[in-house]
């Protein structure tokens, strides 16, 4: 008996050791070069802004009630954002951005691709559940490439609702 | 007892005709004091009989003949205990040894991205706004052109 609790507190340290890594993203595995680059910015949100997100009311999101209602919701469950951009080769950088990109790891969601060369690539990381744990976000138009990592549970019919809701009142 | 009466006693005794009961008698004779001197000959045998009788076959620990080897059957809940265990421990060590995709994932150094936060609240709200909102717009677009295709695909399937 002794035994058998030994091994499921075995088991259950190694279970939380892989919840801890799955924090990880996409930037610091595949671009974690581009960051100490002079031609990249960078920009992190902590989940420190996430957990207070519901403390904030719609006037200070200068949003109407339902926008701030599906931003409240789509944002809570985030754990952070981080944005890597530079406008020097923006084409360039998204060609290899996407290959550097392990597709085994990150699924291809959507592409598109308009004639005025503006590029964007949607993948996303899911846990063994199914529900997404990162989104990624690749743009390269003709004057910026653009990545956008959001990590944590993401609900992607939300996020698309946000657009029209956020249209509206702007 | 009488002499003769002994006398008689033992020729039959030698004779293997006596009962038990006599030669109890013939032992009880010979382990008293009077035996008559012309019988003193056999006291010695019958003394060593009675004594030799009165021994008592040390104890010898025969091995207990072994109950032939039987399936331990455990109670149900240790039974699936058991095979709980082993499971997680095949868990575990599948968990633990690395997958090939990690294996080709190039190393990552830990990277301290307190550097790059947004320490301001509002512009750490403003820049998530626009992330947000810029994403949504994005996964529309993405969408509605996957429709059109879509549609443009179904009336080439179909051109009536």
């Amino acid at each position: 008996m002794k035994y058998l609790l030994a091994v499921l507190l075995a088991c259950t340290t190694f279970a939380a050791g892989l919840a801890a890594q799955s924090d990880a993203n996409a930037i610091e595995r595949y671009f974690a070069q581009y960051l100490e680059d002079e031609r990249f910015s960078v920009v992190y949100i902590s989940p420190k802004l996430f957990q207070m997100i519901d403390r904030i009311g719609a006037e200070q999101l200068q949003l109407d009630d339902q926008a701030a209602t599906t931003f409240r919701e789509v944002a809570r469950d985030l754990r952070g954002l981080r944005i890597l951009s530079t406008d020097v080769n923006p084409q360039q950088f998204y060609q290899e951005a996407k290959q550097r990109i392990n597709t085994k790891e990150y699924e291809p969601l959507m592409t598109v691709r308009d004639r005025g060369g503006d590029n964007v690539e949607f993948l996303v990381r899911e846990n063994s559940q199914g529900i997404i744990e990162e989104l990624l976000l690749l743009a390269g138009g003709a004057d910026e490439f653009t990545l956008l990592s959001f990590v944590g549970r993401i609900d992607l019919d939300k996020v698309a609702r946000l657009a029209r809701e956020m249209e509206d009142k702007e | 007892m009488s002499y003769e009466q002994i006398k008689s006693l033992l020729d039959r005794y030698f004779e293997g005709e006596t009962t038990l009961e006599e030669e109890a008698q013939l032992g009880d004779y010979f382990a008293g004091i009077d035996v008559d001197d012309r019988l003193k000959a056999y006291q010695p045998l019958f003394t060593f009989f009675r004594a030799e009788a009165a021994l008592e076959a040390p104890g010898i620990d025969m091995p207990a003949a072994k109950p032939p080897a039987r399936l331990r059957r455990l109670p149900a809940y240790r039974r699936w205990a058991a095979i709980a265990a082993s499971v997680m421990l095949a868990l575990a060590v599948w968990y633990g040894l690395p997958k090939s995709a990690d294996v080709q994932a190039p190393e990552v150094a830990a990277v301290d991205w307190s550097k790059y936060e947004v320490t301001d609240p509002e512009e750490a709200l403003r820049i998530t706004k626009k992330a947000l909102k810029r994403t949504s717009r994005e996964l529309n677009r993405a969408a509605d052109r996957a429709a059109k295709e879509i549609t443009k695909v179904k009336k080439m399937a179909d051109p009536l």
